[in-house]
């Protein structure tokens, strides 16, 4: 009865990239907090999550990244989310998330000008 | 076709039906008339409401969730219950899920946020919780 969410996994200068795609829910987050999680355990302290196929996210996907981004706090990294659909945008934003660090991209070339 | 007023869908309060809930309702709200960015809203808010029970509801009990959509006059006003342990709105649990901490404060924002009109009634005997969108 669950919808999917799938995560392809590379690399841009160094940078861990997690390709998304399906929605973000009580059922697959754990797909993506696992992903998350292994990339933190490894040593990256910036990763950037690749948003553009997700459709949706609810507090549960949002906790998720709270979670990483508790991990990643004091170790000079971010979460860079790439993004730029209003309906998810508004979730972002109300969150609360971007108050703290987490970075939001409408594109992929925009979250990596960052990193030069 | 004619536009149904009212649908009902029942499921049992388990992760891996809230993505059903969303379809269902998508359904009934492009049949209902809800422009795409209310639509997005409101099966948002829906879904955290769903989500709520699946993670608080029955503790580690079975139960269901039934969901009513109705076609009101200029809205669209949908019903989430369940028969669980209930819970005060205005101090909601935090629950560890996994890994993460999830506070259910942060859904309940969502839906204040998503919609037009929320109103939880909650006690021993389960949760009510009606959304309300302007068409």
């Amino acid at each position: 009865m669950g919808l999917d969410l799938k995560i392809k996994s590379r690399k841009i200068q160094d940078i861990p990239v997690l390709d998304l795609e399906g929605e973000i829910d009580v059922y697959t987050y754990p797909i993506l907090n696992d992903a998350l999680l292994a990339l933190i355990k490894d040593g990256h302290a910036t990763i950037t999550v690749n948003m553009e196929n997700v459709s949706y996210i609810d507090s549960t996907g949002l906790g998720v990244l709270a979670n990483s981004l508790n991990k990643i706090a004091g170790k000079k990294g971010e979460l860079r989310v790439i993004c730029n659909q209003p309906n998810l945008l508004k979730i972002f934003t109300v969150s609360g998330l971007l108050n703290r660090n987490l970075k939001i991209f409408p594109g992929e070339t925009e979250a990596f000008q960052t990193a030069r | 076709m004619p536009v149904r007023q009212e649908d009902v869908v029942t499921f049992p309060a388990l992760p891996q039906y809230v993505g059903a809930v969303r379809s269902a309702l998508g359904d009934f709200l492009a049949a209902a008339g809800l422009g795409d960015e209310a639509a997005a809203d409101l099966k948002a808010a829906v879904s955290e409401a769903c989500a709520n029970i699946v993670r608080y509801a029955y503790a580690d009990k079975l139960g269901n969730m039934e969901i009513r959509f109705a076609r009101k006059p200029g809205a669209v006003a949908v019903t989430v219950a369940d028969r669980g342990r209930g819970f005060d709105p205005d101090h909601p649990p935090r629950r560890s899920l996994k890994d993460e901490d999830i506070h259910l404060g942060l859904g309940l924002k969502l839906m204040r946020s998503l919609v037009d009109e929320l109103k939880i009634r909650s006690g021993a005997s389960g949760t009510v919780v009606t959304l309300v969108k302007k068409i």
